[in-house]
This record gives structure tokens, C-alpha cells and sequence, in this order.
């Protein structure tokens, strides 16, 4: 069954990437054929065939097809990234292992299950925070293991919320009708929680900070774009078991609206308040979070559409910001820098502009559909509710040109990387040392035209968002 | 019936050991204790447990039980501070007795000094009485007496949570709170699905292992499992 082959084959490549952990490039490279591979099974495995697995439903459908993709593609420029830079010796097999874990979760359509993988998935992430480079700065320092085991305690209440909520809703299907207001908003409340802790929303971002500063890049881009798009789909698998959750709970769906919006407005002023790019990204991701977050809480037919087109763009901006990152942090010996990034490291800034547009939602990026369709579900809320999109798109988009221009017009202050022979070179016209692989630049040219081409021609996209919300019991068109 | 009061009379009084105790040493085998308390607790009060099936989920949820607190044990005697005087110096050995006449010293003023568990004791019997009134005004699952486990369970491991001053009472509230989540699942489940169980096993051993990852990262750094000594030299 290919369905099976689409769960079991990162699996099965990251215990190979595992064997080859001593060898990061081989690692790496064996990383790309994997992802690659499974990228081809995403796109080929045919949809809509549901069958049963150990008692489990099993479904691969338009909206897994699309999840899966996007995670494979990121996951595609991280492991490039890997064979050409040195990243710590298990970060390949376990982004495999989350890779494998990911399309079990939209596979296996069924709360408890999908609750029990990202609770995995999360924690598995968490190893990731220790494993760095050899060359690292903050390797083995005791503030990244104290922000690791910060992480894993976080995400082990989060799931343990999110389990405990899934069991609860497993086992009243159906007849949360007829049990009265407060289990419903109980198991509401106990799901909120646990999806707030791992999306990172205010006021549950506590693992954030400290993940930012510490985190080498590809990390960041799993952490921040693939764990945290991934929570998404897990919370419509409850939300399609047990449509009671938020239809006709307008206090829980206030609460989510309230922490979505707290989350995006609290995001942008951070943003704007950070000092380091680092923190002023991760804040700006948070706040888009709640922007897709108060999409979901609509509950309308638009709303939803923006929460997981967003949270697909989303994945695709942190894979943007991830490369940017790690080229422009990379110092490279014998290159004389003294303008900013823009000039001194064009492609790499360029993957990082691109990023940040995506995340705000710049037209004619793929991250505009989303804020678009937004404002469409704002159209039937009330005039507050579009007021504090509109504040937030501003706030962001404030604090995202406050970002860009700090990170890459100001010139670089660090002292210029130089050889044994700088002197020598200092006489000698610039001698252009290349900061990136060619590999690389050709991965960010590719996701900047998909970028470009999905927000000028979304129709398919759109299409098959559509087809995936017409099973969606809790949508009110 | 008497055996599944029994066993919840036994998960309720380990736990809250577990909570009072702060020597890992000790507080280890208790987790060993109220986890097969709780397995036991399942075992008596639902009906997933019988036939062929039951006795292997039965053979499953011990081992697993016993296997996370064995991982934490053995995480522990490892990672332990055990200095062999044969291979120190005269000034090393000189500042070891110095050590330990600190800590005896200290060790004489907290002993006999009940206000260091009147908080945690405080905490359990708060918990104890949360647990009677959530169990008896909002029953969740089929019989009250799992109600009451799965709920003093979640209670004990928030408490562990909050009072933890090392890596390896983290790992036993994080045991405690998946163990709360596994006997909440046998309470409201009707049949037994192979998945479910595994995922939840696979759950509670990752855990372990992450947290004896962890403290070995720890120890490796600082030469102790202690939280206070992540922000000591910092």
C-alpha cells in the first residue's frame, strides 16, 4: 500500500541517515535522495482511496497531498543545507523521522493517533535543540541544554494537554450534544492549551525565545514552519471528529479569536521591540500564527481556507528564512564585508526578503492569498474583528521593514573574516570568496519563483484546498 | 473489588511520596511502585484486560513501566557524583572532606526540619481533595475509582513539575502526567486498539530516554543533574 510506503520510507531513510551520522555531507546528500523521493511519492500517491489499518482510518487526501509537499520541499532545502554546511551529526535522520511522522499525522486520520505523533514528533524536534555543529558557539553550553530541557518540558505538557483532550473527545463522540456545556468546553479548553504550547501563540510562547537565540537555522525551520504547520492539520482532525468543539461554543471560539489576535498583535509590537533579527523572525512567525489561528476560529468557509493556505506559505517563508539565515550567519574566511547583507551576500538576503514578505502576506508573493481571504472572513464578523486584522497586518508589516532594513542595509559590524594572508589580500583587488554553494542559490531562485507563481496563479492551489474543506462538518458557509 | 481499592489506595499514597520525597533515589522506585499501582488499577477496573489479548497488554504495560524507571535508575547511578579517592590528589582529597563536612553540615540543619515538605504535603492534600470533588461532580470515565487515578495522577505530576530541583524528578513528573493520560485512556476506551496502546507506550519510553539524553548532556557539562547549576555559572 503506497500509503504505508509514504510513512515507512523516511523512517526507514533515517535510520539509514543514522549509520551515516560521522559523515555529514554523505548524511546529508543521502537526506536530499530521501526527501526527494518521498516528495515524488507525495505528489504521485493517488487521493481519496480511504482504508482501514489496525483499526485506524486511513486517508490520503487533497489537503495531506498538499501538507506533505510543502514539508517535503522544506524539508529538501534543510538537508541541501546539511550536506553542504556542517549541522549537528543527527539533524538528517531525525528531520527524516519527523518527516515520516509528519505524513503518518495526515494519514492517519484519527485524533488520538494524530495527538500521540506530533507529541513525538515535538519531542524528537527537541533533541534536535542540543544536537549542533562541532564549530558551534553555544554547543554543549549549559544555557542551550537548560533551553532544551525548557523546551521538552513545555511540549511534554502541551501533548500531554492535547492527549488528554483527544481521549476525552474520542470517547464522547457523538454525544457531546447531550453532556452539557461543561465537558465540551473542558476538552475545548484542554485542546487550546496544548495547540497554543506547540504553535508558540502569546501567552504560551515560552520555549520561543530561548529556541531563537540557541537554534542553528534548519532547526528554526523545523521548530517554527514544519512542527508548527503541522498542528494545524492535527487540530481539524479533532475539529472534523467533533464539530461540537466550536460550532455553537462562542466562548471557546471567542477564546480562540482572542488569543489569535493577542498572538498577532503581541507578535508584531515584539517584532518591533526585538534587537536581534533572530527574535524579531521568530516574533513575526508568531504573529502570523495568530492571524491563521483567528482564520480558524471564524469557523467560515474563508477563514479556514486563509488558516491553511497561510500555514502553507508559512512553511515555505521559514524555509526561505532558514536558508537566508544560515548563509548570512555563515562567516566565510578570506571574504572582505563591509556593506550590508543586501550587497555584500545578495542571494542569501534575498532569501530572507522573500521570507519576511511571505510572512506578512506582500503581494505578489503566495502570501497574500491567505491575508486576502482573511479579510474576506472578516466580512461577516463584526467591525472590530477587522480592525484588529488590519492593526495587526500594519503592526507586522512595521516591524517585518523594521527587520529587513536592520538585517540587511545596516553594514556588517562584526570585524571582516580574514586569512593568514589578509594583508596580502588587502593589496589585491576584492577577491570574491563564493558565501554559498551554487546548489543552495538554485534551491532559493526555485522556491522564490514557487513563491512568485503560486501567489500570481493560486487557482490549483485553491482548487484543492476546496476539495479537502468540503469534508469539514464544522464550517458555516 | 476490594483489589482495585487496593491498588488506588497504593497509586494515591506513592505518588504523594513521590511528591514529599526529594532524593531521586528513593523517589525512583516509587514511580516504579505507582505505576504498577496504576497498570493494576486498569487491570481490576476495566474490561480490556481479559483473554489473550488483556494478559499481553497486561505483560506490555509492565515492562514498559518497568522499563522507563530502570532507564531513569540507571541515568542516575551513572550520572551520579562518585569521586574515587584512590585517583585524586592530596588537595583534591582535602577539598572532598571539606565538601562533605558542608554537606553534612547542612544535611543536620534540613533534617528534623518539617517546614521543607509542608508545602508538598500542603500541595497532596489539596490534590486529594481536587481529586474527590472533580471524581464524584464530573465523572468522566466508567468507574470512579480510575476517575480519582488518572485525576491525583495529572495533580502529582504538576506538583513534581513545579517543585523539581533536578533533571531526573522533571522526567518523573513528565512519566507521571503520561501515566495520568494512559489510565484516563483506559477509562473511557471500549475496546482495545494495538495503535493506541503502542503509541502511548512508545510515548512514555521516549520520554525517558529523552530526559536520560538530556541529564547525560548535563552532567557532561556540569557535573551535576541539578537545575540550580544551569544558572549558577552562567
Amino acid at each position: 500500500m503506497i500509503y504505508l510506503l509514504l510513512i515507512l520510507f523516511p523512517l526507514a531513510a533515517a535510520a539509514g541517515a543514522f549509520i551515516l551520522r560521522r559523515d555529514s555531507t554523505l548524511a546529508g546528500w543521502a537526506g536530499v535522495g530521501a526527501v526527494t523521493a518521498e516528495l515524488w511519492l507525495a505528489l504521485t500517491a493517488p487521493v481519496n482511496q480511504p482504508a482501514r489499518l489496525l483499526d485506524v482510518s486511513v486517508n490520503y487526501n487533497e489537503l495531506s497531498q498538499l501538507f506533505l509537499t510543502t514539508f517535503c520541499i522544506g524539508g529538501l532545502a534543510m538537508t541541501l543545507l546539511a550536506a553542504v554546511r556542517p549541522e549537528g551529526e543527527y539533524f538528517v535522520a531525525a528531520l527524516l523521522l519527523i518527516l515520516g511522522l509528519s505524513a503518518a499525522i495526515l494519514i492517519l486520520q484519527e485524533p488520538f493517533v494524530v495527538a500521540s505523533l506530533l507529541f513525538l514528533a515535538s519531542l524528537l524536534g527537541g533533541l534536535q535543540l542540543v544536537d549542533q555543529p562541532a564549530d558551534s558557539p553555544v554547543l554543549m553550553q549549559p544555557h542551550t541544554i537548560g533551553m532544551a530541557l525548557k523546551y521538552t518540558l513545555l511540549v511534554a505538557l502541551g501533548g500531554v494537554l492535547l492527549l488528554i483532550g483527544f481521549v476525552l473527545a474520542t470517547a464522547f463522540t457523538g454525544q457531546l450534544a447531550s453532556t452539557g456545556p461543561v465537558l465540551t468546553h473542558t476538552i475545548f479548553a484542554l485542546l487550546l492549551i496544548g495547540f497554543c504550547i506547540r504553535v508558540g501563540l502569546l501567552p504560551f510562547h515560552l520555549w520561543l525565545p530561548d529556541v531563537l537565540d540557541e537554534a542553528p537555522p534548519p532547526t528554526i525551520f523545523v521548530q517554527l514552519g514544519l512542527l508548527t504547520a503541522l498542528s494545524f492539520p492535527v487540530l481539524l482532525v479533532a475539529l472534523q471528529t467533533q464539530p461540537q468543539l466550536l460550532v455553537g461554543n462562542s466562548s471557546g471560539q471567542r477564546l480562540m479569536l482572542g488569543l489569535g489576535f493577542l498572538s498577532a498583535l503581541g507578535g508584531g509590537a515584539l517584532a518591533l521591540a526585538a534587537a536581534h533579527t533572530r527574535r524579531a523572525i521568530g516574533y513575526l512567525a508568531v504573529a502570523n500564527m495568530g492571524l491563521l489561528a483567528t482564520g480558524l476560529a471564524m469557523t467560515n468557509a474563508a477563514g479556514v481556507g486563509a488558516a491553511l493556505l497561510g500555514a502553507l506559505s508559512h512553511v515555505l517563508g521559514l524555509t526561505l528564512i532558514a536558508l537566508g539565515l544560515a548563509l548570512l550567519e555563515q562567516p566565510v574566511p578570506g571574504r572582505r564585508e563591509q556593506a550590508g547583507a543586501m550587497r555584500e551576500r545578495p542571494m542569501a538576503a534575498l532569501a530572507l526578503l522573500l521570507g519576511v514578505l511571505l510572512l506578512l502576506g506582500v503581494p505578489p508573493f503566495s502570501g497574500f492569498l491567505p491575508k486576502l481571504l482573511l479579510f474576506s472572513a472578516v466580512a461577516g464578523e463584526s467591525g472590530v474583528v477587522g480592525l484588529l486584522v488590519g492593526g495587526a497586518l500594519v503592526l507586522n508589516g512595521v516591524a517585518g521593514a523594521r527587520l529587513l532594513s536592520q538585517a540587511l542595509l545596516r553594514p556588517s559590524e562584526a570585524p571582516t573574516t580574514r586569512s593568514l594572508f589578509s594583508d596580502d589580500l588587502d593589496r589585491l583587488a576584492v577577491v570574491a570568496v563564493p558565501y554559498a554553494p551554487r546548489a543552495v542559490l538554485v534551491v532559493i531562485v526555485l522556491l522564490a519563483i514557487l513563491s512568485i507563481v503560486v501567489g500570481v496563479w493560486p487557482q490549483p492551489v485553491i482548487t484543492l484546498i476546496d476539495e479537502a474543506m468540503r469534508g469539514l462538518p464544522f464550517l458555516s458557509r | 473489588m476490594w483489589l482495585t481499592f487496593v491498588f488506588l489506595i497504593g497509586l494515591i499514597l506513592l505518588a504523594a511520596t513521590m511528591v514529599v520525597i526529594d532524593d531521586w533515589r528513593l523517589a525512583l522506585p516509587l514511580l516504579l511502585g505507582a505505576e504498577l499501582c496504576r497498570v493494576g488499577l486498569a487491570w481490576q477496573a476495566t474490561s480490556l484486560f481479559g483473554g489473550t489479548a488483556g494478559v499481553t497488554l497486561l505483560a506490555v504495560e509492565i515492562l514498559t513501566a518497568l522499563g522507563s524507571a530502570v532507564i531513569l535508575m540507571i541515568t542516575g547511578l551513572t550520572f551520579n557524583r562518585d569521586y574515587h579517592s584512590s585517583e585524586l590528589d592530596e588537595f583534591a582529597q582535602m577539598e572532598l572532606r571539606r565538601a562533605e563536612r558542608e554537606a553534612h553540615h547542612q544535611r543536620e540543619n534540613v533534617v528534623g526540619r518539617w517546614g521543607a515538605t509542608v508545602v508538598p504535603f500542603g500541595a497532596m492534600v489539596l490534590a486529594g481533595l481536587a481529586t474527590w470533588l472533580l471524581s464524584t461532580f464530573y465523572p468522566v470515565a466508567r468507574q470512579q475509582v480510575l476517575d480519582a487515578g488518572w485525576i491525583f495522577l495529572l495533580l502529582s505530576g504538576l506538583i513534581v513539575l513545579i517543585m523539581a530541583s533536578n533533571v531526573l524528578k522533571l522526567g518523573l513528573g513528565l512519566l507521571l502526567l503520561t501515566a495520568s493520560a494512559k489510565l484516563l485512556y483506559f477509562g473511557v476506551a471500549v475496546r482495545l486498539n494495538i495503535l493506541h496502546i503502542a503509541l502511548l507506550e512508545v510515548l512514555s519510553l521516549a520520554l525517558a530516554v529523552i530526559v536520560a539524553y538530556l541529564s547525560g548532556l548535563l552532567y557532561g557539562r556540569l557535573r551535576s543533574l541539578e537545575l540550580g547549576s544551569l544558572f549558577e555559572r552562567r
